[in-house]
């Protein structure tokens, strides 16, 4: 469901509000019991409706360290695991309605050409609607 | 008596007059990092005896009337993730201490060629992501206007040895904000020309679709010259663009006045709110660019928070790539804040990545549209002036949005300019952007800035605070 906004709503990775949520951990200042983002929230962004996934906890962080074969020292764990939500955050700002044909820039070109073409199809596609709007007087 | 601070420009004069010796000059600053860098810790490595051969060459070459240009005889430093021919190159790393390369890269080659005497290598954060650290084989960097502060990464030693007056220029890298940060927090200009300008070849890679190499220097003019030698194709980097190379230091005479800029204000008004100091040092520009006979007016785009997401999760996972079995190997040998930072990127799902790219073609795209009628872009390259030590925490780079990513994630040319100093005397700045490869513009107005202002004529005092 879209949301409609004319203008864009600013919002941190981690919004001051959400930081109230979690009580702190004792020893680095979050609680893994309640870390992460553990209902959907949303984020109004530019009129589209993004949907954060369901937020790790902190013993799901530490199986997918794991996983990765990273062998972290004991005392890095739990600072790692509570700042797993800034990447969440930052991952939940990347999904947003697009089409299916949205390309990524997966070939980095170098700047300019691709953008410029792009630029250009946008003033022919302009200009071509301007002038099929004019009366034959204007023209 | 050599003076403690001299610019290329003036140094690149006196040594073409002959009234400048290459081997005086590089005496002279190797005699000020040995007073000096104890403190700043600003070289991982001084190349004395090499350096003052090449000086010696320079010199000859001079005498016998074979000048080669403004940077023939100039003491620079290179960041350690810039490789050079049987210097050890390292990323300021144990993963890579005993890392000798058996070439130059492709731009220390062509500042080489262009004359440079290259005087060491630099601090930098480890692999040009993890830092401040204390915990690596050398120190980090500090700044040279406090030294209980923070120079800017990742380009922190170079950004403290041009400031100080241990070089005169100096390599940076910037995937984002790396050339600019340090740049702003040190008082320089740095640039982080477009993707493709300058050949990555030989250079550390930290994010290959958002690796910089660029020049930093006391001025814009300076820069102009260091870029000049730097820039151009390589077929040696895949992403090199084959393009022609300007004359920047002859676009620096042409009048800034007409250019047309748009400022983006939200970006450090509310996005990423920058400090009062900040906010009147780029309102004072504004003006500046206006009695330049420039035209500004506010441009919006996309929130910040959107553009360094899309950058850092890009990022993150291009680095986790080039890592990744060295990570599982010899996690341990990493410093804390590189490996911990890094250890967030196994989180990032193959989907996070392909979206982060999509975001990406669409923030481009944005940007380009709204430059359609205009030249540059101005805004905040800081939210303050250099933080102190204590105040950079570990996971600092995720906590507030990116001032200096959105152009990385575009690949524009933007380039960090001093705006002015706090009343406790640490610099401020701004960043001017322009459109892809037009460094020429940018150059032309940041440079017309500097002559307008007194901002460059003020350098850290001595002895070092």
């Amino acid at each position: 469901m879209a949301i409609a906004s004319a203008e864009p709503k600013l919002t941190p990775y981690f919004a001051p509000s959400m930081r109230t949520l979690y009580p702190r951990h004792p020893f680095i200042g979050f609680s893994f019991a309640t870390f992460g983002f553990t209902v959907s929230e949303t984020l109004e962004d530019k009129g589209e409706h993004i949907v954060k996934t369901q937020g790790m906890t902190a013993a799901e962080v530490e199986a997918a360290l794991a996983r990765a074969g990273l062998k972290i020292p004991e005392r890095e764990k739990p600072e790692i695991a509570a700042a797993a939500h800034f990447i969440e955050e930052m991952a939940a700002r990347l999904r947003r309605k697009r089409t299916m044909a949205a390309e990524p820039a997966h070939i980095f070109p170098p700047p300019g050409e691709p953008l410029n073409a792009v630029i250009q199809a946008d003033l022919r596609e302009t200009t071509r609607r301007v002038l099929g709007s004019l009366t034959a007087r204007e023209e | 008596m050599v003076p403690d601070f001299l610019t290329i420009a003036e140094a690149g004069a006196l040594i073409a007059k002959r009234d400048l010796s290459p081997v005086e000059l590089t005496q002279s600053r190797l005699a000020r990092i040995e007073r000096l860098d104890g403190q700043l810790h600003s070289f991982i490595r001084v190349l004395g005896d090499q350096a003052l051969a090449a000086a010696r060459e320079a010199e000859a070459e001079i005498m016998a009337g074979r000048w080669r240009g403004p940077l023939h005889g100039i003491p620079i430093g290179l960041k350690d993730i810039y490789e050079t021919k049987r210097v050890p190159t390292t990323g300021h790393s144990k993963v890579m201490i005993d890392h000798v390369p058996q070439a130059d890269a492709t731009s220390v080659r062509r500042l080489t060629e262009a004359g440079a005497i290259m005087l060491g290598k630099l601090a930098t954060h480890e692999f040009a992501f993890g830092g401040p650290s204390f915990d690596l084989p050398w120190p980090p960097a500090r700044n040279p206007w406090d030294t209980t502060r923070f120079t800017g990464g990742s380009s922190s030693g170079t950004g403290a040895a041009v400031a100080a007056g241990l070089v005169l220029g100096g390599t940076g890298s910037d995937t984002g904000g790396s050339i600019r940060g340090p740049a702003a927090y040190c008082g320089l200009a740095g640039l982080k020309p477009s993707y493709g300008r300058i050949s990555r070849a030989g250079v550390l890679p930290l994010a290959f679709s958002l690796d910089h190499a660029g020049p930093m220097a006391w001025t814009v003019e300076d820069c102009a010259i260091l870029l000049q030698a730097m820039a151009g194709h390589d077929p040696a980097d895949p992403a090199s663009a084959d393009r022609p190379v300007p004359d920047y230091r002859a676009s620096l005479a042409r009048e800034a006045k007409g250019l047309r800029i748009g400022l983006i204000r939200h970006f450090y008004e509310t996005d990423n709110q920058a400090n009062e100091a900040t906010r009147q040092g780029i309102a004072s520009a504004v003006k500046v660019f206006e009695d330049l006979g420039c035209s500004v007016r506010e441009l919006r785009v996309s929130p910040l928070a959107d553009w360094a997401a899309c950058g850092i999760v890009i990022m993150l996972s291009e680095a986790y790539a080039i890592h990744e079995v060295t990570l599982r190997e010899r996690f341990v040998d990493y410093g804390e804040a590189f490996r911990d930072r890094m250890a967030l990127a196994a989180l990032i799902t193959g989907a996070d990545y392909v979206q982060a790219m999509r975001l990406r073609r669409e923030l481009m795209t944005e940007l380009a549209k709204a430059m359609t009628d205009l030249d540059l872009v101005i805004t905040a390259a800081a939210p303050s002036e250099a933080p102190t030590f204590d105040a950079v925490s570990k996971f600092a780079i995720f906590e507030r949005p990116s001032l200096t990513m959105p152009f990385n994630v575009t690949g524009s040319p933007a380039m960090s300019v001093c705006c002015g100093y706090t009343a406790n005397g640490l610099p401020l700045a701004f960043q001017l952007v322009g459109k892809p490869f037009d460094e020429a513009t940018v150059l032309k107005a940041a440079h017309a800035y500097e002559k307008a202002t007194t901002w460059r004529s003020i350098r850290p005092r001595s002895p070092l605070p």
